[in-house]
């Protein structure tokens, strides 16, 4: 027997909840956390936002209605935990504790590009939802409906917002303005 | 795609490649599992880099710049940063016609703050598993309003609260406003100067938590709360590709509202609305003062509208809010300005703006193999750069001369919208 899989329409019956959702972290955990990461900065974070997310997803199983929408679904969680540490960071500015190199770091591993720090360093400057538009128009490559449904706006806000973003990066980064 | 939007997927995809698959933890999910491992838990999990990456990044470009281009553009004397958040530079004569408490924002906490020495004179801690988004005070200099969400959002919900001050600034407790509260999350607020009005901004957050995808059309609106009724007297949304504001302002009669956002995805208009103007879309009722602001604030009269634009150099200027014409430059600011808040005094006489800058100026030391951080290649040698955590700076403006004078305090992490109020 086949296995359904976890994004068919339907509620998957002949599998268990814990190999659906499983099988969807196999599936798309590296992915998310990418895009955690970009969100959030350390992989540690994402890792953990994605882990809450899948979590979050297994606990509202049963009440779900749409098996179709589930990587939606968790896109979602992962930005909406993606903003609860960042908030918890906007506090922490206050306290004296070391930190982990950033991604873009050598001891992190792995960015080679100077320039490319930078425009990450300059994203990271942006307000949350101009960053999460970038991170998910080109990262992500999701279609403006997509994002608009991940961040709950219309599309026209998408764009907006995606315009603004690039505007100020473009004075960040002194690139020449669209 | 343009150049830049290409650096920008560069960027990503370079940064997100570090994420190697064979290194992600694994989901352990139980046949009877627990609802959910707790934020205490992930918190002890991540203790020691509470101050994340993220914050860093967002502090390299801004290390220099409060030190040496600040006291440039008050055209004084180099100060030097304090460690201390609040500091005692205060220059009596200027600040002695201000408000006598400046209440300052830090999200779990509200510091009550004398304006013209900086010293912290009292707190009002956020209610449990909440923080504060945005403040606003009012004519009296002792009745402010605070919004507050979740914090974490586990939620998507606004909480509106007043307090008064005594007459050495301690705060009274919160009390929650009577009103219902409103779905949403707050990114602005603003009363006038009887408090008896406030104006908020609610923009409404992605939704998943009870397992529906977020799909609503509507991103938010304006509203106003009249307190004598206790109700939501009005709301205008947000329409198509208009963004949010944070910037709203009443005047001291509370007829008029200020703000900015965007016009047809282009650009940010600086816009008013009479508070009596039916509910509705924003765009139907409001008029446009001014275009390409970056931060709007009506002046106590709502004749005027004070803006800060610019693309390469920024000015603060004065805008008739009847007919949008410019009156006044009143400052030019560095380029390298990040603004934050712009808020005028109830007097009329003064704005205070919250402010940093950021400079592509990077201060390099060897690196050391081991030794955390942020590293980058100079002529093909590993440097590290110097982190220094960007403060907020905050002054004042003459709206009559353009003079701008430092206040005694500054605030941790680069500026932010709903920081402070008067």
């Amino acid at each position: 027997m086949t296995p359904r899989t976890p994004e068919a329409a339907a509620a998957p019956q002949h599998v268990s909840r814990a190999d659906a959702v499983g099988e969807l972290y196999r599936r798309h955990a590296v992915g998310l956390v990418r895009i955690a990461l970009l969100l959030v900065g350390d992989q540690a974070s994402a890792e953990d936002v994605v882990h809450e997310a899948f979590l979050g997803l297994y606990r509202n199983w049963p009440t779900l209605n749409d098996y179709s929408r589930l990587v939606g679904y968790l896109r979602v969680a992962v930005v909406n935990g993606s903003r609860g540490v960042l908030r918890a960071r906007k506090r922490a500015w206050l306290l004296p504790v070391r930190h982990d190199p950033p991604v873009w770091s050598a001891e992190a591993a792995a960015m080679a590009t100077e320039e490319r720090r930078e425009v990450l360093a300059a994203m990271a400057r942006l307000p949350r939802r101009q960053r999460e538009v970038l991170v998910l128009r080109y990262y992500a490559e999701l279609a403006d409906t997509e994002i608009a449904s991940v961040l709950g706006v219309s599309r026209g806000t998408v764009v907006s917002t995606a315009s603004r973003a690039l505007s100020v990066l473009a004075r960040q980064v002194q690139e020449e303005e669209l | 795609m343009s150049r830049l939007e290409v650096r920008v997927q560069e960027a990503c995809r370079e940064a997100a490649d570090t994420v190697r698959p064979e290194v992600i933890r694994s989901l352990d999910l139980e046949p009877d599992q627990r609802p959910a491992r707790t934020r205490q838990a992930a918190a002890t999990h991540r203790r020691g880099r509470v101050l994340g990456p993220l914050a860093a990044a967002a502090a390299v470009a801004i290390v220099v710049a409060g030190v040496v281009v600040l006291p440039r553009l008050m055209g004084g004397t180099p100060g030097h940063p304090n460690r201390q958040t609040h500091t005692s530079t205060p220059k009596p004569n200027a600040l002695a016609a201000l408000p006598k408490f400046t209440v300052l924002n830090n999200t779990n906490a509200i510091d009550v703050v004398t304006t013209a020495t900086g010293r912290i004179v009292g707190q009002l801690h956020a209610p449990a598993r909440q923080g504060f988004a945005a403040l606003a005070g009012t004519a009296s200099d002792r009745t402010f309003f605070a919004v507050a969400d979740l914090n974490p959002q586990t939620s998507c919900q606004s909480f509106f609260y007043r307090f008064t001050l005594s007459a050495d600034g301690r705060p009274s407790a919160l009390i929650p406003l009577p009103v219902r509260r409103l779905p949403g999350l707050p990114t602005a607020l603003a009363a006038d100067a009887s408090g008896n009005l406030v104006a908020f901004s609610i923009d409404q957050c992605a939704t998943g938590a009870s397992g529906h995808i977020g799909n609503g059309q509507a991103i938010g609106n304006i509203g106003l709360f009249d307190l004598t009724a206790g109700r939501t007297i009005r709301r205008w949304t947000y329409t198509l590709g208009e963004d949010y504001t944070t910037d709203l302002s009443i005047s001291a009669d509370g007829r008029l509202l200020g703000y900015s956002n965007f016009l047809d995805a282009k650009y940010m208009v600086g816009r008013v609305i009479p508070t009596s103007a039916p509910p509705g879309p924003d765009e139907r009722y409001s008029h446009i003062v001014t275009r390409r602001p970056m931060l709007t604030a009506l002046s106590t009269s709502g004749r005027l509208m004070y803006a800060i634009s610019g693309t390469r150099d920024l000015a603060l200027a004065a805008y008739s809010t009847a007919n949008g014409q410019q009156v006044k430059v009143l400052r030019r600011l560095p380029a390298s300005t990040e603004t934050g808040v712009l808020v005028v005094d109830p007097t009329g006489r003064s704005a205070l703006l919250s402010m940093t800058h950021f400079s592509t100026r990077k201060r390099l030391y060897p690196y050391v193999k081991g030794r955390p951080c942020l590293a980058l290649r100079v002529h093909g040698i590993l440097k590290c750069e110097r982190i220094t955590p960007p403060q907020t700076h905050f002054v004042i403006i003459d709206l009559t001369t353009g003079k701008v004078t430092a206040l005694p305090f500054r605030q941790h992490g680069p500026p932010s919208w709903g920081v402070v109020a008067w």
